[in-house]
């Protein structure tokens, strides 16, 4: 289901688009920082705001509204929901 | 424990105070600040963790019998030590060992915040929670079931609203009722993956067979996780204490765990907290729709590319507006009255000349450049504190990070950088907006070169002589020349000794709030009188020294008159110090007069002007044709250049040296002074070799 084919950096993704996090790309100390508010492989997120390439705002009810830098955002691998 | 004492008011004469140690903490945003101001009553010791520069606050306060002694941690999502922020909260907890700890949870974020909650309970504490924002929790339609998680967690939970007192007494009250409670026997475990509770109930075996709770004083389980973890502080702990066989068992614990679990353990218990947490909210958290039209067009319009920017040059504009023009004139006031009133009473009022003098040459001096700085920083804080609990802040960060990034700084550094170009020193303190240390130094390094306003009479002055007709864009050159020397040294430090190129931060984005005016005076009121304190005690001092150095020579004491009189003041320390460097500066076409003008400017740099005055021995009317018989367009030039970019004033020095500490004060000091050199020495060059040809 979740091929490759469909699943891109969350820095790359549109505006008010919902998606899915497949998983996180970075080494384990950011990939652990990312986990550890809210960021799991399976959580939806809503992308508020992108201001590519720049950071991204995210919200979901669990992480909150938050923004992340573009360099955290492009490590973060998602699909569309 | 502690020993127990009965409450009566009246009988009660013994005087010996119980203390309860608490430790405050949270994830970011939570109201933390807000809520130990209420709980201090703005009354706290403010400082810096050692060896960062991570604000530390500790408050002591009296409530009956008790004396409550409670330390603010910092904002923190975990405590895995992901961040300096999170080792110093976690070295606290466990070295400290506070009596209670209470987590300020932000009640419209609950699961995100429990996160840290699982983490503190699995550590043994005594917690206690502080449910904040209930009032916007209420609005966005959250409820949450206090009574049934509180039970579930065997957790007091008080339901508070920070910013409006609401629960506060409570809270302080429980807190003292629970220090003098035993533990509750009953605690709330985290479950793992069978698998790993399975490797939880062995490592715990070793650890319980080596007898390591007794000797450390720490809880089993929570070593067990963390070794599981990977943490390299318990693990550091362990061998450190002759453990390796445990620490070795654990690894090999953790290898066999992937290949069961096909991923990895830590990731995994990551994973199973955020189960149980999610658990916990389908039991107790209820929500209905929410309504947040008006935040998302807020955001709209104030994170729009075009209209954002607009916006914030248009807050910026008025910012500026106000504290200037507010704040400008009541500082020129200060100083009036300083110069007419105080000065003559303290310099002829005293019988002894030098002892004279020094009070009002040297102390009132230095006194009235920190009074003259006040109302200044009042206005500009209270702008920020605004900006800052309105919630505009993180838009503006969102806003220029794409653009800040490229050099190593976060879109937040926007506003201290701007406010740079009025004072440095609200710049410098403002940089506690910033998120993390290698930030705050980042651009702490860099906002000396943001132009003051200090400095803009001295090229007023210059280009009025120099530079007819073209003064503007030669004034604006050299504010340009300034923002590139600090973007290229904001690339070269955060290469060289941050190690790092793109800033990594998570910023968060509340909701937008009316701010409370209490607030936003309290918070101004504390930078103030960081400044006041910290830094005030080493503008006197270097005042005085400046004094000393101006009425002294190598042939002793030259008398007061050295102040005023050039013909005295050219056999000073100052002046000797300055001939003995005019070598360095002769292709700048400057003597020793421009150097000693210079190093006078340490005090405040719009005192370059009347030192001039003072060392040409002309009034400050005439000094503009003195001038001209001493400098040239180019020398003139390369004199605006190394005021710009040299060493700071002393206010500036004084406060970057109590925000950062002496080392690196020092560093930036002798880095800017080396910039300064070089810049202006091969502007004199380039413009030779543009002059001669080849
Ligand atoms: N509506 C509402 N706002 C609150 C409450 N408590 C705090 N705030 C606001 O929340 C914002 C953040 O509060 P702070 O006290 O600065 O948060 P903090 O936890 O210290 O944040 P850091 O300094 O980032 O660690 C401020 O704008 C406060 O005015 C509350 O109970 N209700």
């Amino acid at each position: 289901m979740t091929s490759k084919h469909h699943s891109f950096p969350l820095s790359n993704v549109k505006e008010g688009s919902r998606v899915r996090v497949v998983e996180i790309t970075g080494g384990r100390g950011l990939t652990r920082r990312l986990m550890e508010i809210g960021i799991l492989p399976g959580t939806e997120i809503e992308v508020v705001k992108n201001n590519f390439p720049g950071p991204v705002i995210i919200k979901n009810e669990t992480i909150g509204s938050i923004c992340i830098g573009y360099g955290m955002a492009s490590k973060i691998i998602v699909e569309v929901v | 424990m502690r020993f127990h004492k009965k409450r009566n008011n009246y009988v009660e004469i013994d005087l010996e105070k119980k203390i309860v140690k608490v430790a405050i903490i949270g994830n970011p945003n939570v109201g933390k600040s807000v809520l130990f101001n209420k709980i201090t009553r703005g009354k706290a010791w403010v400082g810096n963790w050692p060896g960062v520069t991570v604000e530390k606050k500790v408050g002591k306060i009296k409530f009956n019998n008790v004396v409550i002694e409670i330390t603010d941690l910092p904002g923190v999502y975990s405590l895995t030590a992901n961040s300096i922020d999170e080792l110093i909260a976690r070295r606290f907890i466990l070295e400290e060992k506070p009596d209670i700890v209470i987590q300020v949870v932000n009640a419209t974020n609950l699961e995100r915040n429990m996160y840290l909650t699982l983490q503190l309970l699995e550590m043994d504490t005594k917690l206690i929670i502080a449910l904040n924002m209930m009032d916007l929790a209420e609005k966005e339609g959250i409820k949450i079931n206090v009574e049934g998680l509180e039970k579930e967690l065997h957790t007091p939970i008080i339901p508070t609203i920070a910013i409006k007192n609401v629960g506060v007494r409570e809270l302080i009250r429980r807190t003292i009722e629970y220090s003098e409670e035993s533990t509750p026997s009953m605690k709330f475990k985290v479950r793992y993956d069978p698998e790993i509770e399975k490797a939880i109930e062995m490592i715990i075996e070793e650890l319980s067979k080596l007898g390591v709770e007794r000797k450390l004083g720490l809880n089993y389980r929570w070593v067990a996780v963390r070794l599981l973890e990977d943490d390299h502080e318990v693990t550091r702990i362990l061998k450190e204490n002759g453990f390796e066989n445990i620490v070795e068992k654990a690894l090999e614990v953790r290898r066999e765990l992937k290949e069961k679990l096909k991923t990895d353990v830590e990731f995994m218990i990551i994973e199973n907290r955020y189960q149980n947490i999610l658990e916990l909210s389908q039991k107790y958290v209820e929500r209905s729709i929410r309504r947040e039209k008006l935040t998302n067009l807020i955001d709209r319009i104030l994170t729009h590319p075009l209209i954002g920017f607009t916006v914030f040059i248009v807050v910026v504009y008025s910012m500026f507006l106000l504290s200037f023009n507010v704040g400008a004139p009541i500082s020129e006031l200060v100083s009036e009255a300083l110069s007419t009133y105080l000065y003559p009473v303290l310099r002829y009022g005293i019988q002894n000349e030098f002892f004279s003098s020094l009070l009002a040459d040297g102390v009132l001096k230095g006194v009235g450049i920190i009074l003259t700085f006040i109302p200044i920083l009042f206005f500009l804080f209270l702008e920020i504190s605004f900006l800052e609990d309105v919630g505009y802040l993180p838009r503006v960060a969102f806003l220029f990070d794409r653009y800040t990034s490229k050099f190593g700084l976060s879109g937040r550094a926007v506003l201290p950088l701007l406010v740079g170009f009025g004072c440095n020193v609200p710049a410098i303190l403002s940089t506690r907006v910033l998120g993390s240390d290698k930030e705050r130094k980042l651009s702490i390094a860099i906002i000396p070169f943001m132009s003051c306003g200090a400095r803009l009479p001295i090229y007023i002055l210059f280009t009025s002589i120099f530079f007819k007709g073209i003064e503007i864009p030669i004034i604006l050159s050299i504010y340009l020349v300034g923002v590139t020397v600090a973007l290229m040294t904001a690339i070269l430090f955060s290469k060289t000794i941050f190690h790092e190129t793109q800033p990594s931060y998570i910023i968060e984005m509340p909701p937008y709030l009316l701010p409370s005016i209490q607030n936003m005076l309290s918070k101004s009121w504390t930078y103030i009188k960081s400044f006041l304190i910290r830094a005030g005690s080493i503008i006197v001092g270097i005042s005085v020294l400046i004094w000393v150095l101006s009425i002294t020579g190598p042939e002793g004491y030259l008398g007061i008159e050295s102040l005023t009189d050039p013909e005295k003041i050219s056999n000073s320390w100052l002046a000797t110090f300055s001939k003995t460097l005019e070598p360095l500066f002769k292709h700048f076409g400057w003597d020793w007069r421009v150097i000693a003008s210079l190093m006078l400017g340490f005090i405040a740099k719009e005192v370059i002007i009347s030192s001039m005055a003072v060392i040409y021995s002309v009034g400050e009317e005439n000094l503009m044709i003195e001038l001209s018989n001493y400098f040239n367009p180019l020398s003139a030039y390369s004199l605006m250049i190394f005021t710009l970019l040299y060493t700071p004033c002393m206010a500036t020095v004084a406060t970057i040296r109590s925000e950062v500490g002496l080392k690196y004060a020092f560093m930036i000091i002798v880095y800017e002074l080396m910039i300064a050199y070089l810049t202006a020495s091969s502007l004199i060059v380039l413009a030779g070799v543009i002059h001669h040809g080849f």
